[in-house]
């Protein structure tokens, strides 16, 4: 798997659910993750700081190509 | 708790990218010499088996034959190194030792049947060489971009992984890039614990003992306090990661905070980033200066001493305390169990077993007895 790609119908599910009571759905989720200038919302902070510190991270220790 | 949007975070970045995020520096496994790679079909009671060695095409084997293909690739009990089951399919441990049960104890696979029940009674510990289930040691060592329940399938591993062959020598691709990275640390503990484990399980079946037979009281209960052991002392090598430390503080199972003094000597107070920490009164704790990722070479040893919500914040009372005072920022996490003190731990146990008189055995209340110790009595006692 190394072609990039947008998150499919069932990541984008799992996700909003996940995302409930937020103030989030995904694609400001990605945008919040992949931006620091993006402001969270207000009840969102939590979640916001998580997202934003997981995708960093895997930024940071990218896998390889095989 | 916030660990499912951190994950969540890691899932949309191993979408963007498609490449998968890794929760781990390390490798989940230890070092495995004698890898096979296994899986078994049942059809209408006949056994099917597919395996492969490394650098060794895949070869497929039926009924008894089946057996006798392991016997071929080293699952014997004369092996010199314990070999390792890789599987990818939970049902194929079930199915071989549904197979080496129905062997004739006196026959030629005997040898075979009795490694496969070693690997039985290996199976569930955590972190060994024994057996290793390729899709929860992929969820160990990445997330990818898909949704969870798509990680428990072994193909969406290959897909991630890019490995092409679905058959054992694709499980071998998958091993490999499972172990390209140092083990993590205490792994080689529980290897040592395997390869104790098949040393004595070699000599009883060179005397004669019947696998087959039920576990006795004191086998089944000394089995419980090793597969404890090797769970607590799996969950210790994973907060060795640092990748994995940095997880961690999002289930509370690792602390930040800053430091502060606290008020008698040898004292100090934590004053935490967040709510959620799992910590107790009682439990020991290793710190350092710096975030959870770091790798400090200095850390203080302390105890939960007090927990309390002050301003809205929670605050650590820590004992026998030597950490910084002045307002630096710390981490905290659950000091590892030290593995000598839990293999005494396990031979005294076997011994209370093993002594008729014991009052384990005899199911006695042991009575308290309480006289001085001489103080380097105790500082021996500590050492062990």
């Amino acid at each position: 798997m190394s072609t990039a790609r947008r998150p499919d119908a069932r990541l984008r599910e799992y996700a909003d659910r996940l995302l409930t009571g937020t103030g989030l759905t995904l694609d400001p989720a990605t945008e919040l993750a992949t931006d620091p200038a993006v402001p969270a919302p207000a009840n969102g902070a939590s979640a916001a700081a998580a997202l934003r510190e997981g995708w960093t991270l895997a930024a940071a220790h990218l896998e390889p190509t095989p | 708790m916030t660990v499912e949007w951190f994950d969540l975070g890691q899932r949309l970045h191993a979408a963007a990218t498609g490449r998968p995020a890794p929760r781990l520096l390390h490798a989940p496994l230890p070092l495995l010499t004698d890898p096979v790679a296994v899986r078994s079909r049942s059809a209408r009671g006949r056994l099917t088996v597919t395996a492969a060695t490394p650098g060794r095409p895949a070869a497929t084997a039926e009924g008894t034959d089946a057996l006798a293909l392991l016997r071929d690739l080293g699952v014997v009990m004369n092996a010199v190194e314990p070999p390792t089951l890789v599987t990818d399919d939970p049902a194929t441990l079930p199915l071989l030792v549904s197979a080496a049960r129905a062997t004739d104890p006196e026959g030629d696979l005997t040898d075979v049947a009795a490694a496969l029940g070693w690997w039985a009674d290996r199976d569930d510990f955590p972190g060994g060489l024994a057996v290793v289930h390729l899709p929860a040691a992929c969820r160990r060592a990445w997330t990818t971009g898909t949704v969870p329940e798509d990680e428990r399938e072994p193909g969406t591993w290959r897909t991630w992984l890019d490995v092409d062959d679905d058959g054992p020598v694709g499980m071998l691709a998958v091993l490999d890039r499972l172990t390209a990275n140092p083990p993590l640390p205490l792994l080689d503990v529980l290897a040592e614990d395997d390869t104790y484990s098949w040393g004595r399980a070699q000599t009883e079946h060179s005397q004669g003992w019947n696998w087959r037979t039920p576990d006795t009281t004191s086998r089944a209960a000394t089995g419980l306090r090793a597969r404890c052991d090797a769970a607590d002392l799996f969950a210790a090598a994973l907060l060795a990661d640092p990748l994995y430390r940095q997880r961690a503080v999002h289930t509370g199972h690792v602390v930040t905070g800053t430091a502060s003094a606290g008020e008698s000597k040898r004292s100090g107070r934590i004053t935490c980033a967040r709510l959620d920490a799992r910590l107790r009164v009682g439990n020991a704790v290793t710190g350092w200066t710096g975030p959870p990722g770091d790798t400090a070479a200095e850390r203080f040893p302390a105890t939960v001493a007090g927990t309390e919500v002050a301003a809205g914040r929670l605050v650590l009372t820590l004992s026998g305390y030597s950490g910084p005072t002045g307002g630096e920022p710390v981490t905290l996490a659950p000091t590892a169990p030290n593995p000598h003190t839990m293999r005494q731990g396990r031979s005294r146990y076997r011994r209370l077993y093993a002594t008729r008189t014991s009052w384990l055995t005899t199911g006695r209340t042991p009575t308290p007895m309480r006289r001085d110790v001489p103080l380097e009595v105790l500082v021996a006692g500590a050492e062990d």
